[in-house]
């Protein structure tokens, strides 16, 4: 007998709040012409087709996140306009802002109404922190030292001489295939070098999502699991031109908790 | 009278209309001046200046809108066949609103407090849409034009810090073949 794998689609929030300014935009007359907008918009779209209300989840702390992101984005509009208009009245303007901010939040409710936000135990969601900090300690210790510039050369270097030491190749075609090697480095260690520059503290939150994303996942038998993201530097590959992958982190949480992150477009053709 | 008391007396009020299932009009008179108490707190944070400020104006903005709310249902209840749910829906929320109330009324406005009153809207918001208590969208949009909407958007566009596209040539220094 086969047994069926159970998909599921958990949804970070800047996919949530990207949806939610790409349905406020069209509804005021200028939508967002972004790829990062649309695919959101277009992620969310395709799970409310889906028979199965729980195939797009999420967490309490990604739901509590997307409201942070949108007051604090409206408070930094009101912020602007002080600063621009000297004379102008803060009663108007904070009356104006706060009801804005809820026409904004309305759409972001109804477009969470589509999705199930997940009960987590807390006590596990700290064991799998536990987890996500060894993840973030190992991937420090393996990659720190291998992407700074004097290592980089000499991985470069060792790739070219595996491949060019069986020929006698020309000085002038060794050249071009360390440069190419370089090249490759350079890019496989971008996403890597974007997660340790946010170490520790621009990654807490992060790291708290996928805590809680493990937390759901283990609660489920069979399961195929997703984490639709478009951060770029904890939980999706970036994708460069060429087709060319920077994925060391995204590789190392499917590795570790078999979770499977990817942009909002790329998970929309495996769903 | 403090102005939790207030809500303790409308929330003694709403049970025992539940309880009756009738609804008495006398709590609208409680409720404005429950709202009167929104108004002054509202102004206090107009003219605090103080750079967190906007986030308890709003969380008390978002009491006062629920009360006119709550009194529209409460003034209609009989016509619109909304008795007792108007009562029960009041006394679901009123945990939320003490929330709001007693967060916004004290001056503490240190980040660990700030962050805990944007909670406090937030869940009071949903538990306002979960009872039928938020005004609608045209209400909360009345003289407010588009532009101005677009400007928030904007924003948050900034907020979200897209990455820009990433470079395809990478420029690396030759090695040195000896």
């Amino acid at each position: 007998m086969t047994c069926q794998l159970m998909t599921k689609v958990f949804l970070d929030t800047n996919i949530i709040v990207s949806a939610s300014i790409q349905v406020n935009s069209q509804k005021f007359g200028k939508p967002v012409i972004h790829p990062f907008f649309q695919e959101s918009m277009h992620l969310l779209s395709t799970i409310r087709k889906k028979p199965n209300k729980q195939f797009g989840i999420s967490s309490k702390t990604v739901e509590g996140e997307t409201y942070r992101v949108i007051i604090k984005a409206v408070k930094h509009e009101v912020d602007k306009q002080i600063i621009q208009q000297s004379n102008i009245s803060i009663e108007t303007l904070f009356d104006e802002f706060s009801r804005i901010s809820n026409v904004c939040l309305n759409k972001t409710r109804q477009l969470l109404s589509f999705i199930s936000i997940e009960p987590v135990d807390s006590s596990e969601v700290q064991k799998n922190l536990g987890l996500v900090e060894e993840m973030a300690k190992s991937l420090k210790i393996t990659y720190e030292g291998k992407y700074i510039n004097r290592i980089n050369k000499e991985i470069a270097a060792k790739r070219r001489r595996d491949t060019t030491m069986k020929f006698q190749w020309k000085t002038e075609l060794r050249r071009e295939v360390y440069r190419m090697f370089r090249e490759e480095i350079e890019r496989e260690a971008i996403q890597i070098c974007g997660f340790m520059s946010n170490e520790p503290h621009k990654n807490k939150n992060d790291k708290q999502i996928l805590a809680e994303a493990i937390t759901i996942k283990n609660t489920l038998d069979n399961s195929q699991f997703y984490i639709a993201s478009n951060d770029k530097k904890f939980f999706s590959p970036i994708t460069l031109k060429g087709g060319f992958k920077s994925d060391l982190v995204t590789k190392e949480i499917y590795n570790r908790f078999g979770i499977i992150c990817d942009t909002p477009k790329e998970i929309r053709t495996k769903i | 009278m403090s102005n939790v008391s207030i809500l303790h007396e409308i929330y003694d009020h709403a049970n025992r209309m539940e309880d009756a299932g009738i609804v008495d009009p006398d709590i609208v008179l409680t409720l404005k001046k429950l709202q009167g108490i929104t108004k002054n707190i509202e102004s206090k944070w107009i003219t605090i200046q103080n750079p967190n400020s906007f986030y308890f104006y709003n969380a008390i903005k978002n009491v006062e809108l629920i009360i006119d709310k709550m009194i529209d249902r409460f003034y209609n209840a009989k016509e619109m066949h909304d008795n007792p749910q108007v009562a029960v829906d009041t006394l679901r929320l009123i945990p939320n609103l003490i929330d709001v109330i007693e967060i916004t009324e004290s001056n503490e406005t240190s980040e660990e407090v700030t962050e805990k009153v944007i909670e406090y809207t937030y869940k009071l918001r949903n538990k306002a849409s979960e009872t039928n208590l938020l005004e609608s969208e045209d209400v909360d949009l009345q003289g407010i034009d588009n532009e101005k909407v677009m400007k928030v958007l904007n924003g948050m566009v900034e907020e979200l810090n897209i990455p820009k596209e990433l470079p395809d040539d990478v420029s690396v220094d030759d090695e040195s073949i000896s």
